[in-house]
């Protein structure tokens, strides 16, 4: 087997500049086949522009990408061929039925006439649509239009499917549903290149990247992203959630302060620090502490810190001459 | 690549088929269009409510009631009483016209004398008031030329041939009974076939921008060009199929002869569709809102379609600045394309550069769109 074939999609140095903004920079990814690849980051830090460029709409300005062994500056005609595609926006015509969106994703993608019924029969099984072909897209709930959507995206049969935020707006059971379907895909040996902003289904994810202002600051499966963390976290049960955050947050030396579910996480401080400031400082306000322990990072943990670690150094490289308190 | 565009058009159909509101601009629009276009803009003036002030009442004076009367072009509403009842109903709007017989009418007639009959026009209706001034000189010269000759009659004198010594012969070509609805209805055509293709095919791109399914298109192996043939296809048709019901409600419902080769009259409404297909291609490529879109559309191509082409305002009267735009508006020449093929039944011959010019205009406008939306949709 050839390399292209082990790895769906390989880049090196790739970099995408609109005139002075770097929106992707240097970004070397390397993806296997038949894996989940999970691309995280905030809003405007250069998802959706890798995604435009491994997808071939959109033309580096610099480094290499190749997909599917399809060159993105020279093949870009082939790569949209062989893959599937889907987004938040779900890109269903509300106006017409299932079947005739399927028929729609059908006729574009070219799927021989012959087959297409058989296909579509697969994508209604696996969507749990069949019965509802003549159903008004409009009167599906989310969870129903984004597996339709995911099946569109199937119905050529892609070996690669880029997901772009594909369960925003949908309820934690459909979520859970959706990822058992791309579990399955990826057990079938379909690459799944997913970019998602809830870390619960990051941990799905068999490796993950995150990306931050256009540079990738973590690489690696769930575990050894969270093993990479030097920092501790600790967890603090109290009462009052909202105003002990409100307080604990007022304090810099504590470094990160975040809700995470009932509770408060607090990552890169000092354990002496928090083991002291802490009780003091919710006693003093009236709030019932019920517990602080440290804990296994989260990814999202994790994720804050490094952006987090990210941040003060660029203050540090910006601003050299004062340094930030407690550093 | 033939089954991408095929996809694309059965699917456009399919959202045209299902919105009502579309079949309304398709079908009912041009139709309700019409019918008002061929029953109100009537530039034929008849029936104009007229009130006589007879302060002689004589049967000399009534004679002259009565050629007004059986005109057709009067209809006389009131006899006034006294001189203030003049700028009454003038002031009112009831009453466009207003006839003041001066006392001893009869007599002095009769005497041989030169009689002043009034004529008052509310002129604030430019056209209403020359029609009314030109109709009522016309009968009044009649009536005059008639006692002349009795008058000469009377006195012995029998006339020889030739008096009066011309008389005119009044004929107007392609158009014999002057009805305004055979000029308005070829130009009701005309731009009604800007409004739809241009807005539908318009607002039909920019709604899959809004709806993000257009962001589908452009990942999937459709190719732009593709793209823009699989929209542009349906609305070509609609445009066509509009073309022929209006063409055919004006013939079968207007009476509006159509004298000339109906292959040239579709081919150059072919050529005029695209142009205006074209126009909604280049908006659909800047506006991101279909209310943008509908904007704009009517502003770039409805308003100088209907306001600067020669629709209802000659082009000739313009100002001359009105004239230069109008050179650019596509309009102007179908416009005279179609009333030479409806009216006058001309041929190539005499329509062949209006036809190259609407043929240029669709060669731009089609290519200047094309390279636009191509460079568009790859960002």
């Amino acid at each position: 087997m050839s390399l292209e074939e082990n790895f769906p999609i390989l880049t090196e140095k790739l970099t995408k500049k609109f005139d002075s903004f770097t929106a992707v920079n240097n970004i070397d990814l390397t993806i296997k086949k038949g894996e989940i690849f999970g691309f995280l980051g905030p809003n405007g830090s250069g998802k959706s522009t890798t995604i435009k460029m491994l997808c071939g709409i959109l033309e580096p300005t610099s480094g290499k990408a190749s997909v599917l062994g399809y060159d993105v500056y020279t093949d870009a005609e082939k790569i949209k061929e062989r893959i599937g595609y889907m987004s938040q926006k779900f890109s269903l015509y509300e106006d017409l039925t299932v079947d005739e969106n399927l028929e729609f994703y059908g006729g574009i993608y070219q799927v021989p006439s012959d087959q297409i019924d058989q296909r579509k029969e697969f994508v209604l099984e696996m969507a749990d649509l069949k019965g509802r072909e003549r159903e008004l897209t409009a009167n599906l709930s989310v969870g129903w239009k984004q597996r339709l959507a995911l099946g569109c995206a199937l119905l050529h049969q892609p070996e690669l499917l880029f997901l772009d935020e594909p369960t925003s707006g949908v309820d934690p059971l459909s979520r859970r549903h959706f990822w058992d379907l791309l579990n399955e895909m990826a057990e079938e040996g379909k690459t799944i290149f997913v970019t998602t902003h809830y870390m619960d289904e990051a941990e799905y994810c068999y490796r993950l990247a995150f990306i931050f202002e256009g540079r990738i600051i973590a690489l690696g499966s769930p575990q050894e992203i969270k093993k990479t963390m030097k920092e501790k976290v600790f967890q603090i049960q109290c009462d009052q959630i909202d105003r002990a955050f409100q307080i604990l947050n007022q304090f810099p030396q504590l470094e990160e302060v975040l809700i995470h579910g009932a509770n408060i996480h607090i990552v890169g401080a000092k354990t002496d620090l928090v083991k002291n400031l802490i009780p003091a400082l919710l006693k003093e306000n009236k709030i019932n502490l019920l517990q602080i322990k440290s804990i296994e990072p989260s990814l999202e943990d994790v994720f804050v810190s490094l952006i987090g670690r990210e941040a003060r150094e660029k203050i540090r490289k910006e601003f050299l001459p004062c340094e930030p308190p407690l550093n | 690549m033939k089954e991408r565009i095929f996809a694309i058009i059965r699917k456009e159909f399919l959202h045209i088929i299902k919105d009502p509101r579309t079949l309304y601009v398709v079908i009912g629009i041009p139709v309700i269009q019409l019918i008002l276009f061929g029953y109100a803009l009537t530039f034929d003036v008849k029936h104009i409510p007229t009130a006589f002030y007879d302060l002689d009442k004589t049967p000399k004076s009534r004679a002259i009631i009565n050629k007004f009367k059986a005109s057709g072009y009067f209809e006389i509403k009131k006899y006034l009483e006294n001189k203030k009842e003049i700028r009454e109903v003038l002031d009112s709007g009831r009453i466009r016209t207003v006839v003041v017989i001066p006392p001893g009418f009869e007599k002095k007639l009769e005497k041989g004398e030169k009689v002043k009959l009034q004529v008052l026009v509310d002129g604030s209706d430019p056209n209403i008031g020359r029609f009314a001034s030109g109709y009522a000189t016309a009968i009044l010269e009649i009536y005059s030329n008639q006692l002349k000759l009795q008058f000469l009659e009377k006195n012995g004198l029998r006339l020889v041939k030739g008096f009066p010594p011309y008389e005119d012969r009044r004929r107007a070509w392609y158009n014999e009974e002057l009805k305004s609805v055979n000029y308005i209805i070829p130009g009701v055509i005309a731009v009604l076939l800007i409004y739809i293709p241009t807005i539908l095919t318009a607002t039909a791109i920019v709604r899959e921008k809004e709806f993000a399914t257009l962001e589908h298109i452009i990942v999937s192996p459709v190719k732009s060009y593709e793209l823009m043939v699989g929209k542009i296809f349906p609305y070509f048709v609609i445009g066509v199929i509009d073309a022929s019901l209006i063409t055919l409600f004006g013939k079968l419902w207007f009476g509006v002869p159509i004298r000339g080769s109906l292959l040239i009259l579709s081919l150059s409404t072919m050529l005029y569709l695209l142009c205006n297909l074209g126009t909604g291609l280049f908006v659909s490529t800047i506006a991101q809102s279909q209310q943008v879109a509908s904007t704009i559309a009517f502003l770039t191509a409805m308003l100088p379609g209907y306001l600067l082409s020669g629709f209802i305002f000659p082009v000739e009267s313009m100002p001359k600045f009105a004239q230069l735009v109008s050179y650019l508006v596509p309009t102007r020449y179908y416009l005279v394309v179609i009333r030479g093929i409806f009216l006058k039944g001309v041929g190539l011959k005499t329509l062949w550069d209006q036809i190259l010019v609407l043929f240029v205009f669709s060669f731009l406008i089609i290519t200047l769109s094309t390279w636009q939306f191509i460079r568009r949709s790859s960002q």
